[in-house]
């Protein structure tokens, strides 16, 4: 049977991770302050920038909720901001991306009238003339089976019943381990292209071990935590051979390191271990090869 | 000019490559479903193909959806990275349509591919094979005996809990 909740949506609060980022940061700000949702409050988490980050968002922003964190935790900074939140939805931000400005009334309106939906998945895009101009309005939610944290509407409860985004995580799978748990719990998760974010992309990238190590080891864990047996013994066979395979082809070994380090914690992971109905887990479409596509 | 994009990355990438490219009305993009309303509402000009599938493009499957007549000037794929590792199902597909393809990276570059590429990273892969299932399967033994292991762990403790929770 389905989750649903009696929480009306009014209060909504905007929660933005950042670390070192000050200069996207302030535009995102520059923008939800001008927001017309009237009753939104917006927390900043910082992840212990080293630059004046603190300094310039009080000094520019004093309305806006900060909290400083001792060390650069990873998605950890989240659920700060995720607890600290006093609205009944949460939007979840990155510091380079910012919803459309009516986005937040639209997700507002799909929750109230959606009461089992958990999650509103907004549409995700890079703000580009056309990607700003041509959005559609009342275009009816469909059921989806993942999310993206650099725009996504939670309701807060959901964090009760189906558990925060797992810390050990530090970067990257963290929002389908929780879409996978919040559905388990009962809830839905809603899109619509209606509910648009924008989400600046870097001008240069340079090869980074970060993703391809990151990706890999949090799909490990994902796995193990979330998908029934059968699925879980199966897809960590696939994922060893895809590890082997692409480090050889790829000629590196941070797919191999990745994977030692997944196996490493195999057993703390598997405490956490909370594996999806089967009847759901069918509904998801994780493609586990994708992961080997982030090195270089 | 006919323009098919196999979407194989995100939208973000994919509005990053519509905004270099333009000319929407030439434009066809290969996607799966769930995102074909949203492309659809972006590109209004432009014709959105459905993957039907929930697995990851299969290069039997996109020619036999987008059809394998060579009628493409250019067939831009979308990567996640900078070099194109990674991405092989994808640019198998994309060669079944056309001789010569584009990789379009998160630098916003091209590169471009041949037949004859596909032909060497073939040969390439052949060749490592036997290093690869063997690697794999020395890998397997150790990995299968620790995640039993911690399976075993998992239920051992939740037997125990709920011993004590029926003496408590």
């Amino acid at each position: 049977m389905g989750e649903k909740s009696i929480n009306k949506i009014t209060k909504v609060s905007a929660v933005i991770l950042t670390w070192n980022r000050k200069d996207d940061l302030v535009e995102t700000l520059s923008i939800l302050e001008k927001d017309p949702y009237p009753d939104l409050e917006i927390i900043v988490v910082d992840n212990n920038s080293s630059d004046d980050t603190k300094e310039t968002v009080s000094k520019l922003f004093p309305d806006v909720s900060y909290i400083m964190l001792k060390a650069n935790l990873g998605i950890t900074g989240y659920n700060a901001g995720f607890k600290a939140a006093s609205g009944e939805a949460i939007v979840t931000l990155d510091s380079d991306s910012y919803p459309h400005k009516d986005a937040i009334a639209r997700m507002v309106a799909m929750f109230n009238k959606n009461p089992d939906a958990g999650i509103i998945a907004f549409d995700v895009h890079t703000p580009t003339p056309k990607s700003i101009k041509n959005i559609p309005e009342d275009v009816e939610p469909q059921e989806v089976y993942g999310y993206h944290g650099a725009g996504a509407g939670i309701r807060k409860e959901v964090f009760q019943k189906a558990g925060y985004w797992h810390d050990p995580f530090f970067l990257y799978m963290n929002e389908m381990d929780h879409a996978m748990r919040v559905i388990n719990a009962g809830y839905k998760i809603l899109h619509s292209p209606s509910v648009r974010a924008f989400h600046k992309s870097s001008a240069v990238s340079r090869p980074s071990r970060n993703g391809a190590y990151f990706y890999l080891r949090n799909s490990f864990w994902l796995v193990w935590r979330n998908f029934p047996l059968a699925p879980m013994l199966w897809a960590t066979l696939q994922l060893l051979h895809l590890s082997v395979r692409e480090s050889i082809l790829q000629k590196t070994d941070v797919y191999l390191e990745a994977a030692k380090d997944a196996f490493l914690n195999i057993f703390q992971v598997f405490r956490t271990r909370n594996p999806i109905k089967s009847s759901m887990f069918k509904k998801f479409r994780i493609p586990l090869n994708l992961v080997f596509s982030r090195w270089e | 000019m006919r323009i098919l994009v196999i979407r194989s990355s995100s939208v973000e990438r994919l509005d990053a490559l519509m905004q270099t490219i333009g000319g929407d009305d030439t434009t066809e993009i290969l996607t799966h479903p769930a995102l074909a309303a949203s492309i659809q509402a972006s590109y209004p000009q432009a014709r959105v193909i459905e993957y039907p599938f929930s697995s990851p493009f299969e290069k039997d499957k996109v020619s036999q959806i987008v059809g394998s007549d060579k009628k493409y000037e250019r067939v831009i794929c979308l990567l996640s990275n900078i070099s194109g590792k990674g991405h092989w199902n994808i640019i198998e597909s994309a060669l079944l349509l056309t001789e010569k393809i584009e990789l379009f990276n998160i630098n916003n570059e091209f590169i471009a591919l041949t037949a004859n590429d596909l032909k060497r990273e073939n040969y390439r892969r052949i060749a490592l094979l036997p290093g690869i299932i063997s690697a794999t399967l020395l890998i397997w033994v150790p990995a299968l005996i620790l995640l039993f292991g911690a399976l075993a762990s998992r239920i051992l403790n939740l037997l125990l809990r709920k011993f004590q929770n029926g003496n408590g």
